[in-house]
């Protein structure tokens, strides 16, 4: 009889946790996070800017996360109100200039004619006095598909 | 025929270099064509506080050895500051959201973008410079670096 009631004590303890076990489980799968990200200022009471690779981001439901090695801030997913991106297609800097190093003047002809796509995401919440407040990302080209869908999952906010 | 082709290969390449294809900035500076003069207060180191229910910009250009050049910082789509080196101004908004874009020859474009979210009553220190494009700074450090600099105004220049 003893030995019976000592299995019930952790299957009743399982049981009771298994709930919860599952819902962090659920917020650490709804959580994304992606490295390759810059911050251009915008969040009230943040100095800075960061404008190095080396950054985190993190979507969820529950919050927008960035930190990098001068600047971190959360902002309340439920707070955003636009997402707005902005491709900014630019001839490659140094592209002519490496392919004149590399072929001369047919190299530096071609090079010139090279093109890229910066990618930014700004976002605009309303902050908890009402006022608006927003920051702006840019976003690699291996993520910002990524990035901006989750975006958008997150929000709620349409395309 | 080699040095004619050299020459028109080259011709070619130069013509090609500046010319960006169309494209969208993140955050609109000024209207292109506009020109400006700078004005100079020498003696004079105005630093108000902002008019109730404003917020203040103030913008300290230094740290380059670009003299000549004129460097402008507009707000959400308008010139607010037009100056050289080694000079200051400063300007109110309306609280919120401001998109800054400062407009200078060189530097790497994301360098001379900056969102800043204000607030009524509070003002913001703004460095800027050639080579590091614009970044928020200490209002202690601005208002030391103020004391070196000479204050400045701007009016558009009448298209000759």
């Amino acid at each position: 009889m003893r030995s019976k009631t000592r299995w019930l004590v952790p299957v009743a303890l399982m049981a009771a946790l298994a709930p919860a076990a599952s819902a962090f489980q659920a917020a650490v799968a709804e959580s994304k996070s992606w490295s390759n990200v810059m911050y251009l200022g915008g969040v009230a009471g943040v100095r800075g800017k960061s404008l190095d690779w080396d950054n985190k981001l993190t979507i969820s439901k529950e919050k927008i996360a960035f930190s990098g090695k001068k600047v971190a801030f959360e902002v309340e997913t439920s707070a955003v109100r636009r997402l707005d991106y902005t491709g900014h297609r630019h001839l490659n800097d140094g592209a002519a200039a490496s392919g004149f190093v590399a072929a001369g003047l047919l190299g530096a002809l071609v090079g010139s004619s090279a093109k890229s796509t910066d990618h930014y995401l700004e976002v605009t919440y309303v902050m908890a006095d009402g006022a608006t407040g927003g920051f702006l990302l840019r976003l690699h080209k291996d993520n910002q598909q990524q990035i901006i869908d989750a975006m958008h999952a997150a929000t709620g906010l349409e395309k | 025929m080699t040095i004619r082709l050299l020459a028109v290969l080259s011709a070619i390449t130069c013509l090609c270099g500046p010319a960006f294809a169309a494209a969208q900035e993140p955050v609109d500076c000024g209207p292109k064509g506009d020109k400006h003069e700078v004005i100079k207060h020498k003696g004079e180191r105005p630093m108000p506080a902002p008019s109730a229910g404003r917020s203040m910009i103030v913008l300290v250009v230094g740290g380059s050895f670009y003299k000549s050049y004129q460097q402008k910082l507009a707000v959400n789509g308008e010139w607010k500051a037009v100056m050289n080196e080694s000079q200051y101004s400063y300007f109110e908004l309306e609280p919120g959201l401001q998109k800054l874009c400062w407009a200078v020859r060189t530097g790497k474009r994301d360098d001379n973008f900056l969102l800043l979210t204000t607030k009524p009553g509070e003002t913001y220190f703004i460095r800027g410079t050639v080579a590091k494009g614009i970044s928020e700074i200490d209002p202690a450090e601005g208002r030391k670096l103020v004391q070196k600099m000479t204050y400045v105004t701007f009016e558009a220049k009448d298209e000759k």
